[in-house]
């Protein structure tokens, strides 16, 4: 209880002890990636499905968001949701192609979905403007009679809004993963003819999983652009989907605090890495290795063993 | 007359120009334990993917309660009250046993994003009651103890005990267990009669693939023998074991002189 009193309290004073510096901003960025990873563990960590287009979800959310403000003038709090929806829509298009099969053909199809998206971006200039992008996207507002007027694209404000929005993915992945709809996403990743020999359609739960993942990927997206003012098809490449992945398994795949953990590690540990230049990528690829190689739980289940070992001091390998 | 819980009707099955099964046809009723007998690749793990929907056969027909049920997925049959064990044994293996076996009740409820998403009293009810059934279900097995501790963890014979817990918290009226005391030793097995036994009592049906005789001939009410995917005798243990073209396909002439003697 301490603990979290902590978290929050920390969490809410960051624009006053931050400023609305580069720190405030990573932390922003944090909370978009937060909703992408805690989306990618359901798909990726509970169902155990290797999907590779999630920046496909992203993209889409942000181009639907931005298409609507730039072309139609519908302000965020319109284009969010449709963001979720264009997003999570895909997501069940895709679900239908291939769920039902799944294996090497699953993972494909997502990838091939993604550079699809982006292709469509780059190429369909009259709409989107192709590679140059669309800029202006502007934030939301909030005007309250009598009381002025809530202008999110300030820094300060555009991260509570963020957070809230993170805070809201992360408690609907912890309400499912824990619920019988987990334990059946537990069956369909440890053994799924066993899951489906007592009930458990395997169909349906990674259906859950995909649509949830994507609509959340959706909302980040449109977030993203709001933020960012900017969009580019740039958004729909595979290493945003790698970027993700690692977050999600360096985090801990099948917890619900790894994704969170790794989404915030892997937005401010290459910010840091800049030191090392053009070694930067081969640092993190060093980091994604061994973490995989020695403890494939991730963080969390670094913390775990350390914790333990704590409580039970000095005793000899078994 | 009312339909059987489960009828098979000409079975057939070829893998390429191999006929693994050929016209198989039986029936079980309610509250009866079918044996499936015969020789390694008779053709009796492929009648279980057959009838749970693992797989698709090349000619015939599956009824339950009298209803068409071939070319239903496996969860489908499931919830139609067939729910099977697998012969090289299958767990969840990084979840615990309790969490291994929580996941069979999910054959009477799936609730949906909404609904755990804000709760309801049916959700809060049924994980309620989740806890209580799980208990019980691990004591009927023998599992009680070992709760908490992950599906790999166990023993070879500890897995197929928890292969049957996940099966019966499903709540089959059919529960289909192929080669379920293979591992166990003389003990368990009794342990395992016995319990199959109960089942039937408490009125459900077992069909039964099995290579121990003494475990086949002790709780059958019905032994089907398979021979070369065809079904070759059907009838009575005693009767079974009496069968000539049985003894002389899979029990052995030894058995003959056992049961006489």
């Amino acid at each position: 209880m301490a603990a979290w009193a902590v978290l929050l309290v920390a969490l809410l004073s960051a624009p006053v002890v931050l400023g609305e510096g580069y720190e405030l901003h990573l932390l922003i960025v944090s909370a978009i990636f937060v909703m992408l990873s805690s989306g990618l563990s359901l798909i990726v960590g509970h169902a155990g499905l290797l999907s590779l287009g999630h920046a496909a979800f992203f993209g889409l959310g942000a181009y639907t968001s931005a298409l609507l403000y730039l072309r139609l003038g519908v302000p965020m709090w319109g284009g969010l949701p449709a963001a979720a929806l264009v997003s999570g829509g895909a997501a069940y298009l895709i679900g239908l192609l291939v769920l039902k099969v799944r294996g090497h053909r699953f993972i494909i199809t997502t990838i091939a979905f993604a550079e699809i998206a982006r292709l469509v971006a780059v190429n369909t200039v009259d709409l989107t403007r192709g590679q140059m992008g669309l800029a202006g996207i502007q934030a939301p507002t909030i005007t309250v009679p009598g009381l002025g007027t809530l202008d999110f694209g300030a820094k300060t404000e555009f991260y509570y809004l963020t957070l809230a929005f993170a805070a809201i993915c992360v408690w609907t992945v912890a309400r499912i993963v824990r619920s019988p709809i987990g334990w059946g996403l537990a069956a369909v990743r440890e053994n799924e003819n066993l899951g489906e020999s007592v009930g458990v359609s395997a169909y349906r739960h990674s259906m859950i999983a995909f649509l949830v993942g994507g609509a959340f990927a959706g909302i980040a997206g449109s977030l993203h652009a709001h933020y960012m003012n900017f969009v580019s098809p740039d958004l729909f490449l595979f290493s945003y989907t790698t970027t993700m992945l690692v977050m999600v398994v360096i985090g801990g795949r099948t917890t619900i605090a790894g994704p969170v953990i790794g989404a915030v590690v892997f937005t401010f540990l290459p910010e840091y890495l800049r030191f090392v230049h053009q070694y930067r990528l081969i640092v993190l690829g060093a980091i994604l290795l061994i973490t995989v190689m020695l403890c494939p739980g991730g963080f969390v289940e670094l913390w775990e063993r350390w914790r333990r070992r704590a409580a039970v001091p000095a005793v000899g390998a078994s | 007359m009312t339909a059987a819980l489960l009828a098979v009707d000409d079975v057939s099955v070829n893998f390429g120009g191999v006929a693994a099964l050929r016209n198989v046809s039986f029936a079980v009723p309610a509250r009866r334990i079918v044996s499936v007998i015969g020789p390694n690749g008779a053709g009796k793990t492929t009648l279980f993917n057959v009838i749970t929907g693992f797989r698709k056969p090349t000619t015939g027909a599956v009824r339950i309660d009298g209803a068409a049920a071939l070319g239903l997925p496996p969860h489908q049959i499931a919830r139609r009250g067939l729910v099977r064990t697998f012969q090289k044994t299958e767990v969840f293996p990084d979840l615990t046993v309790y969490e291994c076996t929580r996941i069979g009740l999910l054959n009477h409820a799936q609730p949906g994003v909404l609904e755990v998403l804000f709760g309801s009293r049916k959700l809060t009810q049924f994980i309620d009651a989740a806890k209580t059934e799980v208990a019980l279900i691990l004591e009927t097995v023998g599992l009680g103890r070992k709760a908490a501790h992950l599906a790999r963890e166990l023993s070879y014979g500890e897995q197929r005990l928890l292969e049957v817990a996940v099966a019966l918290a499903a709540r089959p009226r059919l529960i289909l267990l192929d080669e379920p005391s293979s591992g166990l030793n003389a003990e368990e097995s009794l342990r395992l009669a016995d319990l199959i036994r109960r089942l039937r009592d408490q009125g459900m049906s077992v069909m039964l693939i099995e290579h121990n005789m003494n475990v086949v001939m002790s709780v059958s009410d019905t032994v089907v023998v398979l021979h070369h995917g065809e079904k070759i005798a059907e009838g009575r243990p005693a009767d079974i074991g009496r069968d000539a073209a049985v003894v002389s396909a899979y029990l052995g002439r030894d058995w003959g002189q056992d049961a006489a003697g």
